[in-house]
Formats: structure tokens, C-alpha cells, sequence
């Protein structure tokens, strides 16, 4: 096989706070492969987002620090090993990131064209006249009416869809390798979030692309992803393809995930079910399994005490549980009870 | 657009009347007149107010005040300067308060910024600590202190290198009024540093920062286009509210150098009662500060592009 | 935050609330993390600002104590009469000594004594005006900003004509036609320093006005009064906090400029700021002492209370320190 695209191997990032040192990303490792798309699913605190932004090397240090036995090899280059000029060139150029406000994330007092420009300048040295049109292209590109025009708008004169494809047309303006897309839709309104969605895989078609696509929301990322990872509580939990992952669950976190979310294509024979509780505190994390508090497959004794690895259960689907889980298991424990213990 | 510079312009004419209304208001309650004197017989007195026309009711008085501002008519200085038109004074001694102002505000914005960004940029490091710091001791020390504290320096430093530094002067150039000018300058720039360093570090935390920095530019660059210009939005707020306490603070500062400013001659004025030319002084500064709210106002827009002046709200 | 959002929840049925805490997950044995305890955490560990608490206590016991901590009556000279001694106007002047710790002024009397008495003026004063300052732009600024309308311009037009104004200039007309009493000292500073609080007071309530909390508090029909005095005052309470522990510095300064012009207390009571115009009158052929003393003491008054300010506004906000 050949050499994937990213290869992240053993991603450990620290947090220093106030109360203690925050275990954000706590070994992590996984790779994505040239023109693949990885959806990366978990609740906020699971650690996607720092994860992505650690792949950038754009966390703020201090208080974060990434170990030094982490390795980020991108295209054959460990990226924790590049200088600060080079990783500027890597930025932007070849993985570009697109955030999940798009509100925020432009600067509201230059306009968009400027802000689109700036790119093109900065790593294609291009002229004014080149890089204006070029911005016209991928403003065209994005679907955005009238291109032209809209090149000398600020920000606030846009809507939030018009603003987060202004943020994809900047991030895709150097034809990057890897596009990072955090949470880029959840900020939106529904219909807004399938056409962003819709944009995305157009996109990767015509561009060819890797996607990283990270979200809480695991229906965002059904249509859209080859393979896709659950984390929870800053590690790995499941791994898979797309389709075996929503048939057939083999950790309780995305059993619970899945049951938490309605779908249309299914009788609705039961209740949705929540995930009752808290994530754990990241710590003074618990020294077994860190779902053990919320799971309702939970074996005591055994899951408080040994820290589950992610292992294959099947081909190419791994699951980081100490037992054999699927739909079909029966629970044992009483979640609502448990909780109030 | 023009709606709101309109009213915003017109917002100008109440303050006035509430300030000329307020001063009069006071002036008239102030005890004893200029002429009150055991040498003047009290019909000599009478006929002296009826000639300024202080006899008539106060209310008469002030709109025949007010009338005449309009018209440029200030009226005539009743005591100091016995006889000679307001205007004339002020035109004589405003060019020093100026003077004194620019040079403050140059201060400000020269000193006071730019140790704000490098605050900000070298956060929680000494230099920070170090910005922090002298910016909030400055802060503390009210102006004419800072002004009593600069003379006692002067003098210590003139008598013992022989320094020739002059303390007061009647006719004061440019460059006799760069020292009340610094210290004048001080305790707002400290204001404004410690507001730059806030508003900058507000902005580098912002999601735009952080997508500037996933385009690969490098930290130069970021502060230089995309965070210098926002977080200078809140300092030109302040720039303005600043410029009207300098406008006050020059009154110490002209007393303790002794220039002959009009925040100088306001202190003597109120001394002597000098209804005129309290009234005018106060008015004007009063004047000084609307306009430049107003000036800032309008800077806004050309920092902003979000504000749109017609949703504003006055004041 | 925290605290009033739980009061929202205390409408419905505890059932109903008991539900809304399983499946949001709010844990339970985990006290509720305050804003006042994380506020006094962060104050404590704030070096500068404990160091202002320190020698403002320093300054304040001699003050508040000064008819123990005295040693002469502040308004008496100290004339030695006995013969031999030097002539009387001789003896004005003195520089600091055993006897005269921070030596004696033109009328030969203590100078630590008016300092101490100068002191109560001066902290009075700081401390009475902001308490006339909260008394007035605080229920002005609510209202304001709750009932918004015609109440709102009404009020902000008298409170936006006050800010144009120039405040000190109309202390010193409030001075100058009024004399100088300590009342009118009172407000002629406290004149220029509400309309700033109204002004924050009404933003603030602006702001909250749309928050959730009030929002929800609304929806399940929360009486307007019970909103605003247990949702909205209390959470404008840091800002107002803040304001004030910059306030009584800034008032304090305010009085001593009025003081150095001349028009404050009328003696032979006197403030720091009088003492600085004494000494500024005759420091350059007499001890620089009577200069320097009353001044530095309003500089490090002022300096420790904005030390404390400046830690109660990290505490408050820490937002504003570290991003």
C-alpha cells in the first residue's frame, strides 16, 4: 500500500491549566489516505478539534504542548520537525483548514477579496491583477452569484452559507493536498449545511482532495465519508468504514451515538435514547475505561481498572472496548440509576 | 449617512444650551459681583451693573447671552483684563492650551499605543509586566502632580548640572511648552496603553486571527493586516473621551507651569468672578468636547466598515 | 452566570427540573463553581493587588484613628514661646524632626497631624461620592435600560448632556457659587462621575436584557421587577464592583485638583490636595517635605487603589487578562 497522506502516529496534546494538566489528545494515531475523506466524530471536549488544530500546529503554546514522541508525517515530512517558516508554507498552501463559524472567522473590517487575495499572494506569488482573478474563479467556484461584485463586500455583508463559502473558496484557493473542515456546517441553518455539505463533495470530485471532516454529528458525515473515526474523551474509540460503522457498532459510545439520533430510513420501533452523563473529567482521568461511567454494557470490576486498546474486531473496523459489543447485546446496567449513584 | 451627520451635528445645539444654561445658572448664584467693593457707593455700583447689563433678569441676560455667542459677540472680560472683549483674550492665550493639547495628544498616541501592542505581543513576559506596570503607576498619579513631581525634577536638575530649563515664561515658544505638554500627556497615554494592550490581545484571540494563521501568514504579517486594525476600533473611543479630559487636565497643568493658557486664566476667573469669561471657557471646552466625540464618531466609519451611522445612537 | 440560570430552572416542577439535570448531565456532588469564589481565588493570587489592600491599610488605620495617631491639634501653631527661643515666624517652616515628624507648615503647625485630618477628607471623599454615584447612575441606568422608550431617551438625554459636560469644570462652578462646604465638595466631584455609571449600568442591562436566561425567565412569566432585581442586577453587579474600586481613586484625584486650586474644604480644615497647594506655594524656599509628603500621598493612595481595581476587574473578568 502505498504511503498515506497524513499519518498521525501517537498525537498526545496537553493542556496547562489552573486546575491541572488537561490530557486534550491522549495517544492518537491514524492516518488518511490521498483523495479519502475521514469524518473525525465526537462531542465537544473529545479532543477533534485540538487534534486538527495540533495537525496545524496552530494551538497556542503555551498553555498546550504536544509531546515530543508525537509525529504528524505528511507527505513523507513530520511536520512537528519543520521549522516555523516552513510549516508556513505547508499552511495554507498545502492543508488548508475552514472553520465552524463563519462569523467569526473572517476579519470584519477587510474585504473578501482581500482576504481571499491574501493567499494567493502569499504562497502563489501572484500579482494583484492575477490574484483578483483568480479570486473571481473560486468565488464562482463556491457558488457564489455575481463574483464579480461581491469581490469589494465585507464580511457582515454576507449571509452565514455565503460567508463559510467564501471560507472554502479561501481554503481551497492554493489547491491544497488536505482540506481540514472543522464543524464547518454546524453553525448553519439545515438547508444551508446540505449545500455546504453538497459543495464539499463537489469539490473533492473536481479538486481531488483529502477531506478531513470533523463533527458531532454523525449524520453530516454519513453521506460524505469513506472511513470515519469516533473519539471520545481524546482518544480513538472506533474506527471504520463508513457503512459497517452505522450497521454494525461495535462500541457502545457510537451504539449510543447512533441511538441518540433519529432517522428517517428506519420504522421508529423505539424511543431515542439518550447518553446520560458527563464526559469524564480530562484531568484526573478515570485509570480504566474512560466510557466505563456512562456505558450501559459496563462489566464492573473489569472496566474500571483496565484501559481498553483499540483492537480489530473485523476487518479494517476497530473498537477500543474490552468485550465483544454489538447492537444485539444485551445491557447491563441501568444508566438512569447509575448516573444518580 | 447624511441623516446622521445632520443630527449628530444638531446634537451639538442642546449640549449648548444645557451648558450655557447650566453656567449662567451658576455664575448668577456665585456670591458677590466684581464691583462689590466698600470703595464704590452702592448707586455707583448699580450703574456700573446696569452699563453690563447685570441689573436685567437673569433670564433676559442669558438670552441676550446666547444671541450674542451666536453672533461671535463673547461679551467683555469684568475684571483681570478690565474692559476687553472675551474673544480677544481667548484668542490671545487658546494658541498655548492648544499647543499644550497637541503636544499631550501626540504623546498619547506615540507612547501610549505602541507600548500597548508590545505589551500585548509579549504577553504575560516582562516586558508586558514591565508596560503594565509603569502604564498603571502613571495612571495613579493625577496630572498635577506628575506636573509638581516634573518641577521639583527641573529645579533639582537645574541646580545641580546647571541647567538653564526654564520654569514659567510669559511668552512661552513651542518648545518651552514640550515638558507641561509630555506631562500632560502622560497619564492618558498610560489610559491608552493599558487599552491597547487589552483590545490587541482581545483581537488575537479571535477566530479571524486564527484563520489568518491557518492561510500560513506569518505573525508580522497577522498583527500588521488583520489584528492592528481592529483593536484600534475601542483606542480612537478613547482617544476622544481623553482629549476632553486634556482639555481639563490643562488647567492644572497650565497653573503649575504657569502658562498662560485659558485653563490659566479660567482659574483666575473664577477667582474674581469674571462672569464672562467663565461662561465662555466653560462653554468652549464644554464645545470641544462634543466636537471631537463627533470627529470620533466619525473616524469610526472609516475604521469599520460594519457601522452603519443611520442605526447609531446618539450620544 | 451559573447561579441565575439555576434560578430559572426553579419554576418547574423539581420533577421537570430533576429530568433537565439527567439529560443535560449536570453533576450532581460538583458544588457549583461561583462567580464570587472563583472572584476572591483569582483576587488572592493577584500579588499587586494584595500589596494595594496592604498599604491602603497602612494608610488608613493613622487616618481613621488621627485624633489618637496625632500628636498636635492639627489647627493649633506650635509656637515655642519660651525666651531665648527664635523669633516665632522663624520658627514656621520646620523641617522634619523628632519632635515634628514630617516637620510644620507657614503657621508653624504639625504637618503629620493635617496630613492624618487631610487623609479623612480626602478618603471621605473618595468613598461618599461613589456612594452617591451608585445611589443615582444606578437606578437611572436600570431603568433606562429595562423600560428603554421614552424613559430611556428622556433619561440618557439629561445623562448624555452631564458627559459632554466637562465634570470638573462644573465642580469648580458648584465650588465657586456655592463656597466651599464639604457637601458641595461632595458634589461638585460626584457631578462628573454618574453619568458614566448610568451609562454602564444601562449597557449592561441592555446586553442582558437578551440573554437566554432573562429570555427563558420571560417565557415562563417571571414578573418584570423579579426579573430585573434577581436576574439582571445581579449579574451587573462585577462591572459595578469594578467601576467603583476605580471610582474612589478617581474621585480622590478629582478632590485633590480642586484642593491645589483652592476651592475645597474651607479651612482650617484641609484635604491632601490643600496641602499640595500650601506646599507648592512656598517649597521653593522651604523644606521640599511639604510639597513632596501630601503629594506622594495621594500618588500612592491612588496608585494601591487602582492595584485593587485592577485585580477586582482580572477577578471579575478574567477574560480581559488572559486570553
Amino acid at each position: 500500500m502505498a504511503q498515506p497522506l497524513l499519518e498521525v502516529k501517537n498525537l498526545k496534546v496537553n493542556f496547562k491549566t489552573d486546575d491541572g494538566m488537561v490530557k486534550a489528545v491522549n495517544d492518537v494515531s491514524f492516518y488518511l489516505n490521498e483523495g479519502e475523506t475521514l469524518g473525525i466524530v465526537g462531542e465537544s471536549g473529545s479532543g477533534k478539534s485540538v487534534t486538527s488544530l495540533a495537525i496545524m500546529r496552530l494551538l497556542p503554546s503555551p498553555p498546550s504542548r504536544i509531546d515530543p514522541t508525537s509525529q504528524l508525517i505528511f507527505r513523507g515530512r513530520d511536520l512537528l520537525k519543520l521549522k516555523e517558516d516552513d510549516m508556513r508554507r505547508v499552511r495554507g498552501r498545502e492543508i488548508a483548514m475552514i472553520f465552524q463559524d463563519p462569523m467569526t472567522s473572517l476579519n470584519p473590517v477587510l474585504t473578501i477579496g482581500k482576504q481571499i487575495m491574501e493567499s494567493l499572494k502569499l504562497h502563489l506569488k501572484m500579482t494583484d491583477t492575477q490574484a483578483k482573478s483568480r479570486a473571481v474563479e473560486l468565488l464562482k467556484l463556491v457558488g457564489i452569484p455575481s463574483a464579480d461584485k461581491r469581490l469589494g463586500d465585507y464580511p457582515h455583508q454576507f449571509s452565514g452559507g455565503m460567508r463559510q463559502r467564501v471560507m472554502i473558496a479561501m481554503a481551497i484557493s492554493c489547491n491544497p493536498k488536505l482540506l481540514i473542515a472543522d464543524e464547518p456546517t454546524t453553525a448553519l441553518d439545515v438547508t444551508i449545511q446540505a449545500q455546504i455539505l453538497e459543495l464539499l463533495k463537489k469539490l473533492r470530485s473536481e479538486l481531488g482532495t483529502s477531506i478531513m471532516l470533523i463533527t458531532h454529528d454523525l449524520g453530516v458525515v454519513a453521506g460524505m465519508c469513506d472511513r470515519i473515526q469516533v473519539m471520545y474523551a481524546g482518544r480513538i474509540v472506533e474506527t471504520a468504514k463508513a457503512k459497517p460503522l452505522y450497521v454494525n457498532p461495535r462500541h457502545p459510545y457510537t451504539i449510543g451515538l447512533l441511538n441518540s439520533i433519529p432517522r428517517l430510513d428506519e420504522h421508529r420501533a423505539e424511543r431515542l435514547v439518550p447518553i446520560i452523563g458527563l464526559p469524564p473529567d480530562m484531568i484526573t482521568m478515570p485509570p480504566g475505561c474512560s466510557f466505563e461511567p456512562r456505558c450501559a454494557y459496563s462489566n464492573s470490576g473489569v472496566c474500571q481498572s483496565k484501559a481498553p486498546q483499540l483492537r480489530e474486531v473485523e476487518a479494517e473496523h476497530n473498537s477500543a472496548c474490552l468485550f465483544d459489543i454489538n447492537k444485539e447485546s444485551p445491557t447491563t446496567v441501568n444508566l438512569v440509576e447509575k448516573v444518580k449513584a | 449617512m447624511i441623516k446622521y451627520f445632520i443630527r449628530r451635528i444638531l446634537w451639538i445645539i442642546p449640549v449648548f444650551l444645557g451648558v450655557t444654561l447650566i453656567t449662567s445658572t451658576f455664575m448668577h448664584l456665585l456670591p458677590g459681583s466684581p464691583f462689590t467693593s466698600d470703595k464704590l457707593s452702592p448707586d455707583a455700583q448699580q450703574r456700573i451693573l446696569a452699563a453690563y447689563g447685570l441689573d436685567k433678569p437673569i433670564w433676559e441676560q442669558y438670552i441676550i447671552y446666547v444671541f450674542n455667542f451666536v453672533r461671535g459677540d463673547w461679551g467683555i472680560s469684568l475684571s483681570q483684563q478690565m474692559g476687553r472683549p472675551v474673544s480677544t483674550i481667548i484668542a490671545e492665550h487658546i494658541g498655548y492650551s492648544l499647543q499644550v493639547a497637541v503636544i499631550a495628544i501626540s504623546t498619547v498616541i506615540i507612547v501610549g499605543v505602541p507600548f500597548g501592542i508590545i505589551a500585548a505581543l509579549n504577553h504575560n513576559k516582562w516586558l508586558d509586566y514591565l508596560a503594565t506596570g509603569v502604564s498603571l503607576f502613571f495612571y495613579s498619579i493625577p496630572s498635577f502632580v506628575l506636573g509638581i513631581l516634573t518641577l521639583i525634577l527641573i529645579l533639582w536638575s537645574n541646580n545641580t548640572f546647571g541647567w538653564t530649563t526654564k520654569l514659567t515664561n510669559t511668552n512661552p515658544t513651542f518648545v518651552d511648552l514640550l515638558i507641561p505638554g509630555i506631562v500632560l500627556g502622560i497619564r492618558p497615554a498610560s489610559i491608552v496603553t493599558r487599552l491597547t494592550r487589552a483590545s490587541m490581545l482581545e483581537v488575537l484571540g479571535q477566530d479571524y486571527i486564527r484563520t489568518a494563521g491557518a492561510k500560513g501568514l506569518s505573525r508580522r504579517m497577522i498583527i500588521t493586516r488583520h489584528a492592528l486594525k481592529n483593536s484600534l476600533i475601542p483606542i480612537v473611543t478613547v482617544l476622544g473621551d481623553e482629549f476632553g479630559g486634556l482639555a481639563v487636565g490643562s488647567v492644572t497643568i497650565e497653573t503649575v507651569f504657569a502658562i498662560p493658557g485659558i485653563g490659566f486664566y479660567l482659574v483666575s476667573s473664577i477667582e474674581s468672578r469674571d462672569y464672562s469669561m467663565i461662561l465662555i471657557t466653560t462653554a468652549l471646552y464644554a464645545m470641544i468636547v462634543v466636537v471631537v466625540n463627533l470627529v470620533v464618531d466619525l473616524l469610526y466609519g472609516f475604521i469599520d466598515p460594519r457601522i452603519k451611522y443611520s442605526t447609531r445612537k446618539v450620544g | 452566570m451559573a447561579e441565575v440560570k439555576t434560578e430559572v430552572e426553579e419554576q418547574p416542577t423539581p420533577d421537570a427540573a430533576a429530568i433537565a439535570a439527567q439529560t443535560l448531565g449536570a453533576p450532581k456532588s460538583a458544588k457549583p463553581s461561583s462567580l464570587w469564589r472563583d472572584a476572591r481565588r483569582r483576587f488572592v493570587k493577584n500579588k499587586l493587588a494584595i500589596a494595594g489592600v496592604v498599604i491602603m491599610l497602612i494608610i488608613i488605620i493613622p487616618v481613621i484613628g488621627a485624633d489618637v495617631f496625632q500628636r498636635y491639634d492639627p489647627t493649633l501653631s506650635q509656637y515655642d514661646r519660651s525666651p531665648g527661643a527664635p523669633k516665632l515666624y522663624e520658627q514656621n517652616y520646620q523641617p522634619a524632626s523628632e519632635k515634628f515628624w514630617f516637620g510644620t507648615d507657614g503657621q508653624n503647625r504639625d504637618l503629620w497631624a493635617r496630613m492624618l485630618h487631610g487623609g479623612r477628607v480626602s478618603l471621605l471623599v473618595g468613598v461618599v461620592v461613589q456612594a452617591m454615584v451608585l445611589g443615582l447612575g444606578v437606578p437611572l441606568g436600570l431603568i433606562s435600560g429595562f423600560f428603554g422608550g421614552k424613559v430611556d431617551t428622556f433619561i440618557m438625554f439629561i445623562v448624555n448632556i452631564f458627559y459632554a459636560f466637562p465634570s470638573i469644570l462644573a465642580g469648580l462652578l458648584f465650588l465657586s457659587a456655592f463656597g466651599s462646604s464639604i457637601m458641595w465638595v461632595l458634589i461638585a466631584v460626584g457631578i462628573g462621575l454618574w453619568p458614566p455609571m448610568a451609562r454602564l449600568i444601562r449597557g449592561q442591562v441592555l446586553s442582558l436584557r437578551e440573554k437566554e436566561f432573562v429570555e427563558a425567565a420571560r417565557a415562563i412569566g417571571v414578573k418584570n421587577s423579579k426579573i430585573m432585581f434577581r436576574h439582571i442586577f445581579p449579574n451587573t453587579l462585577g462591572p459595578i464592583i469594578v467601576s467603583v474600586s476605580f471610582g474612589v481613586p478617581q474621585a480622590i484625584q478629582i478632590e485633590a485638583f480642586f484642593g491645589f486650586i483652592g476651592v475645597s474644604v474651607p479651612p482650617p480644615a484641609t484635604s491632601w490636595g490643600q496641602l499640595v497647594n500650601e506646599g507648592f506655594k512656598a517649597f521653593q524656599s522651604n523644606p521640599i517635605t511639604i510639597l513632596l509628603i501630601p503629594a506622594l500621598a495621594i500618588a500612592l493612595t491612588c496608585m494601591s487603589l487602582n492595584f485593587i481595581g485592577d485585580g477586582l476587574r482580572d477577578a471579575f473578568d478574567p477574560k480581559t487578562k488572559n486570553k
